[in-house]
Formats: structure tokens, sequence, C-alpha cells
């Protein structure tokens, strides 16, 4: 999938989610995860408004480097810290292989059982011991 | 068809020179509690709103684009709305940013949906704790209406809370407690602290009565609820109020109230979506635009007669804004906990901490609320991490996966009482797109919140290290996090000190109402909109009562 950036960009772009998100091995690095090739395309197909933001990164990151141009931005830019720290991160959890390794199935839906005695009552009765808590209306 | 698409269907036209019996102003609860009521009682109803219908079909919660499209399809910040839905204000002078959203359905299409009643002290603020001004109401004159508004709005949750009177309860049973909840209500058995199963507008059931399904879970999706189990009133309320006759005029940014020469209010102006001006006229006016929209629109509506701004004699119209000051209490586990589905919603509530105890340093309390910290992208944003939210570079990997399905939080709502530098006025300089000044707010946390929010969240830490957790965490302030609006056109019993009376009348225009937050002579510890929806079903039925009295323009 191609996005708006070119190769160049996006060497600086991965140079960036690194720099956030380092490889550690405990889950897959930015590169293995294949933000490159498909998810930051991706992700700004989701968030187009995040394109003329990471633009603007871009240029900080070129003239003085991609480090110093985050710190930058998180010092004095705040859209722009936003921007970067919300579509590389949310570029690396559309991978299948990032969610995989961590073991999240996304927002699966968990039915909720009409059946059944309620869960919490075996604590309740902690509280309902305690009695009235509350300060009643004061009588006129 | 689902309701939405029939509702919009059976929706009326509005022609200016229609005349209706009462004109609202803001289709929010507030406005959707008191339309309902009045179609029902057979009054001509027409509601002006600035905003359009929600869109479910960018409701994602069940693709993995979710948490990324959040602030994109349901932004709660219509400064930072990148799809333009709504009005803008400066904040620049504030240390809260008002949170809401413009449309049919109100601030409740991104609400979390926690329903709370107030305490009974909440309303003797002055008499039991010397500070603030005592509400015309009390508990007791609310009770059966809070009754009322909880079957319509679809509540679930359980009778019988030691911290409330005893009474009729939500109509579903509560959502199920996770492993989360369940850790922290063993942990406050063991300290002795107060506990009950959260009470959310979320449908823990299929509820016809309210058109919601069932909530599945996906803990996520505090924002754009794809199953339509998250209650707001675009399903609760405005499809039968539709099908009953109100005239829903949208995409329509009211101006002005409409003044006769009497002083009595004869409709409003709006500007319709082609850029026209236009009218609405009827007997009586409701304005339920919350508490930055109401303020602004009697500033706005300035005259000979009132210079200073509509029903402000008392120059409190946009005076004492409270916005709850947000805390945030974050316990990471070593062991998962659930956190990953659940309603976001809350699974608990504690009111422990709630009453006043002036040994503490500070009067009033606050609210805990425990939510799940949801899906990844969630545990590196500022909320609710704080907005010094530090998880990137060396120990990423780990830090995410310490959080992800291994913390919860408890959300912090404090009280803060009212101060008149705390405020709505009109930007000197800065317009809309229609000419009109927005919205200015200058607002700081006085010091008895300020200590109110230290004790609260060492007390929250506590708890969280009870229940087990590794690691408690206080979030840090986070600017954007006033999702509550209250006490810009203060009730009371005199005009010279308030702008409404205790039904909501304007104390200098006895045809124009207020019946949104704006109200509040206190902000409770509590988020609002149970009290809001019961205080404007309350002050309608007062309205349809007195109908025959009613003066009006014509
Ligand atoms: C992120 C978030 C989370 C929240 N969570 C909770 C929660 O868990 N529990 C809880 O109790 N409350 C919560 N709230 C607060 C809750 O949403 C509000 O209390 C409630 O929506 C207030 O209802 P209302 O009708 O008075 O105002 P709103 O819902 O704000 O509706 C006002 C309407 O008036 C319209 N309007 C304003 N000015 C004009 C104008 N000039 N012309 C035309 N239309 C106008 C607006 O477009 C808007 O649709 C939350 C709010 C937010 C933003």
């Amino acid at each position: 999938m191609t996005g708006p950036f070119n190769t160049d960009q996006l060497d600086l772009l991965m140079a960036a989610a690194a720099w956030l998100m380092p490889d550690e091995g405990s889950l897959p690095s930015v590169e293995d995860a294949g933000l490159r090739e498909t998810y930051i395309a991706q992700a700004l197909l989701a968030r187009p408004d995040g394109t003329p933001k990471l633009a603007e990164f871009l240029r900080l990151a070129e003239q003085d480097g991609v480090e110093e141009a985050l710190e930058h931005c998180r010092d004095h830019r705040p859209e722009l810290w936003e921007a970067v720290t919300t579509i590389l991160p949310g570029a690396y959890f559309l991978s299948p292989q990032v969610r995989d390794a961590l073991g999240y199935r996304g927002q699966t839906p968990q039915l909720i059982p009409t059946e059944g005695s309620p869960d919490y009552d075996e604590f309740l009765s902690g509280v309902l011991d305690r009695g009235p808590q509350y300060r009643p209306t004061p009588s006129q | 068809m689902d309701t939405q698409t029939s509702a919009q269907q059976a929706a009326r036209e509005h022609h200016d020179d229609d005349h209706y019996d009462v004109v609202i102003v803001g289709a929010g609860p507030s406005g959707a509690v008191t339309a309902k009521r009045l179609v029902e009682a057979g009054f001509r109803v027409a509601v002006v709103e600035q905003g359009d219908w929600p869109d479910y079909s960018k409701a994602r919660a069940n693709f993995p684009d979710y948490e990324l499209t959040l602030d994109r399809h349901w932004p709660w910040n219509p400064n930072r709305d990148v799809e333009g839905h709504g009005f803008e204000f400066d904040d620049s002078a504030s240390t809260l940013t008002p949170l809401m959203w413009n449309g049919v359905g109100g601030s409740a299409l991104v609400w979390a949906a926690q329903w709370q009643r107030n305490l009974p002290s909440d309303f003797r603020v002055r008499t039991l704790d010397g500070v603030a001004d005592d509400w015309q109401l009390t508990y007791e004159d609310l009770e059966p209406f809070y009754v009322r508004v909880e079957r319509d709005f679809g509540v679930s949750g359980l009778a019988g809370d030691p911290m409330f009177p005893a009474g009729d309860g939500p109509p579903m049973p509560p959502v199920p407690i996770r492993e989360h909840g369940r850790r922290i209500a063993k942990a406050h058995n063991e300290l002795g602290w107060h506990w009950w199963p959260g009470t959310n507008a979320i449908a823990s059931r299929h509820y016809e009565h309210a058109n919601l399904k069932a909530c599945t879970q996906r803990a996520a999706c505090m924002r754009g609820c794809p199953e339509r189990a998250k209650s707001s009133p675009d399903i609760t309320h405005w499809p039968q109020s539709l099908a009953k006759g109100v005239t829903l005029i949208l995409r329509a940014q009211v101006r002005r109230v409409l003044m006769s020469s009497q002083g009595l209010a004869e409709g409003v102006m709006y500007t319709d979506e082609h850029g026209v001006d236009r009218s609405v006229r009827g007997d009586v006016v409701v304005l339920a635009a919350n508490g930055i929209g109401t303020p602004r629109l009697l500033l706005l509506s300035a005259d000979a007669r009132h210079p200073d701004g509509l029903a402000n004699g008392s120059g409190q119209v946009g005076r004492r804004l409270m916005m709850h000051p947000l805390g945030q209490v974050i316990g990471v586990w070593d062991d998962p906990v659930g956190t990953t589905h659940g309603v976001h919603g809350q699974q608990l509530h504690s009111l422990e901490f709630y009453e006043t105890d002036e040994s503490r340093g500070f009067v009033r309390g606050a609210k805990w609320g425990l939510l799940p910290s949801s899906g990844p992208l969630t545990q590196t944003r500022s909320y609710p991490w704080g907005s010094e939210n530090a998880i990137w570079g060396p120990g990423f990997q780990d830090a995410l996966r310490g959080r992800l399905g291994h913390s919860a939080w408890w959300a912090i709502i404090c009280e803060d009482l009212p101060e008149d530098h705390n405020r709505v006025s009109l930007h000197t300089e800065k317009r809309d797109r229609f000419g009109d000044p927005l919205a200015s707010i200058e607002y700081k946390t006085s010091d008895n919140s300020d200590r109110m929010l230290e004790f609260h969240l060492d007390r929250a830490v506590e708890s969280m290290q009870a229940a087990g957790a590794r690691q408690a965490i206080r979030g840090s302030w986070i600017k954007e996090s006033a999702f509550h609006h209250l006490g810009t056109a203060v009730m009371g019993a005199d005009p010279a000190t308030s702008v409404v009376d205790g039904w909501g009348r304007a104390h200098e225009v006895p045809n124009l109402f207020i019946f949104d937050g704006s109200v509040w002579p206190t902000s409770a510890g509590m988020n609002p909109t149970a009290t809001i929806a019961a205080l404007a079903l309350r002050n309608t039925e007062a309205m349809i009562a007195a109908r025959s009295g009613q003066v009006t323009a014509s």
C-alpha cells in the first residue's frame, strides 16, 4: 500500500516510530510489524487529518534530525506531537503481528449473561452491614 | 429501518410563519426530556439544534481502527473537531477545556454514561456546610423524577446503595463486575470503605422502552457505540418525540432570543446551514444549550432594555462556572484483571469520601467511578494516564504489556464551589463564522478544590494498593477534561442575586426558561446528567401545570 509519503520520508517516520517504540524484543519491531509497507498508510487513511501534520513534522526532521524534531514537538508543538504519537502507534496497533504478540483480540463482543446469580452478591454484605451513610435533608 | 432513519423521515419541516407553544434551544438530554414531556401533554414544540444527527456508520468499536478514529468521528473538544461538528470557544484563560458534542443527543453522544443521582446534602450545602447556597428544592422533591428519567434513559444499576435514601432503583440490573472491580470491592470491604455496583445509562439487557440493545462490553467504546446500548437521546428520546409531532430544526445556530416590546420572549433567531437568517416563534422559550451555550446566548441577546444581556439584571449570567476538576488514579496489576473488556461506563462507584469532613482541610467531596483502561492505543494517551504520560522510548514494550488488560482507573469528580471569577463571557475580539463573539472561558480551581483533589488522589492510591495493584499512578492534570459545565445561570429566590427561580423561569422574562445545568447553585461531586434530566422533567411538568396562567408575547 502506498501512502502520501516517499521513501526518504518513510525512513524518517520509521526512525521516529522506533524512537517512540524501540525494539526491545518482547513485541515486534516497527519494521517487522509492517509499518513501512502497510500500516502508516492505513493509519493515515483512517486519520487523513494526520497527513499535513506529519508532513510538517517531516520538515522539522529533515532540517534538525528525527530525535531533535521529536523533542521539539513534545516541548513546543503539542498539535504535532499529538499527531505523531497518535498516527505512529495507531499504525503499530493495526498490525496483526503486534495484536497477536499482545494477545489482544480487539474490541470483540462479550455478551452479558442474563441468567445466573449476580456476581456482586458475595461482596455486597460488607457494604450493607455499615448501614445508611448519607447526611439526610435537614428539617427546616 | 432503524429508529434513527424512521425518526428522520417522521421529522416535520419548519416554516418561519409557524407558531409553537414552546421553542427549545438544544437537543441534548435536557432539551430531549423537555420536548418529550411537552409533546406528550399535547404542546406544539419546536427544537432548534446547531448540530446534526450522529452518523453511526462511523461507530467503529468493532473495527481495528476504532481507537485511532475516535477523535476524528466522535471528537469531544469542538475546538479540535477535524470534521467541523460544532461551535468553538476560547479557553486560553482556563485551566480546563469544556468538552461537549453538538448535535441530536447533545454531549451524551460522547459521554461515559455514568449515571449518578445527587445526594440529599448536595441540595443543602449552605445549611449543612456553611458555604455557597442551598438549592430551591430537596432530594425528596426530585426523587420521583429520578425514577422516571431512569426508565426513559434505560439505566442499569442496583437499588439499595446505603449512601442514598431508600427507594426505587433503575429498571435494569447492573453490568457484570469484572476482575478489577471484584478486587476493588474486596479491598474496600477490608478497608471498611464504601463501594457499590456501578449505575450506568448503558443497557445490560435489550430494553425496548428506550430503543436500547444489550451492551456487548467492548470496553473501549465510550464514544460511538455500534450496538446502540449506550443511552443517548438520539436513540432514547427523539424518535418517539418526532413521531408524536415535535419539529426538530437542525444545523441551525441560534444567535438571539427574540424579544417583544413588552420585554417578553417571542422566539429565537437562527442562521441555517445555508447562511440564511430565520426565526422560530413561540409562546415560551426554553434554553437547553448547556452551561456554556446558554449564558453565551443570553449575553448575545443583549438589547436596549437588557444592555448587559438577557435576564442578567443580577449580573450572574455566565458567572459561577463549575467544571468538576478531574483526578485519575490508575492501578496496574501483575496479572490480568479484565480491562480490555467491560463497560466504559463505571464498574463500581465509591462515595466513601463524598460527605464533608472538615478535619480533612476542605469542605464537600468527590465521587469515584472505576473504569477499565481499554485498548492498546488508550494506554499511550493522556486520558487517563495524565498529560505527562511517560510511555515513549526505552521501556515502551514492557510498559505497554504491563498496562494492557492489567490496569483500571478511578475517575474522581471533585465538587468545585461557585466563584464569580470563574465565568463564561463574550470574547472581545474572536468571532464565530457568523460574526458573533465566541464564548470566552475563564476558570481556575480554588484552594478548596486543590486540597480536595490532593486528598482524594492519596486515598485512591491507597484503594489501588489495598486491591493489590503493583503500581498506583496519580495521573497528572489533563486540561481537556471538563465534561460538566454548571452554574452559569444560577437559580435562586432573589432576582438581585440569581437568574432563574426554582422552576427554571427567568426572573426578568417570565416566558423564558432555562432547563440545563446552568441553573445549578452548587455542582455536587457527581456526574450531573441524572440530575439535569430529572430537574428538566420536574420543571417541565410545573410549566405544563401553570399553562393557563403563563404570560406570553402573543
Ligand atoms: C466526554 C464527556 C463525558 C461525559 N460523561 C458523563 C457521564 O459519564 N455521566 C454524566 O452524567 N454526564 C457526563 N457528561 C456530561 C453530559 O454529557 C451532560 O451533562 C449532558 O449532555 C448535558 O445535557 P444538556 O442537554 O444540558 O447539554 P448538552 O448535552 O451539551 O446539549 C446541548 C445542545 O445544545 C446545542 N446548542 C448549544 N448552543 C446552541 C445554539 N446557540 N443554537 C443551537 N443549538 C445550540 C448543542 O449543539 C448541544 O447539542 C459527559 C460529557 C462529556 C463531554
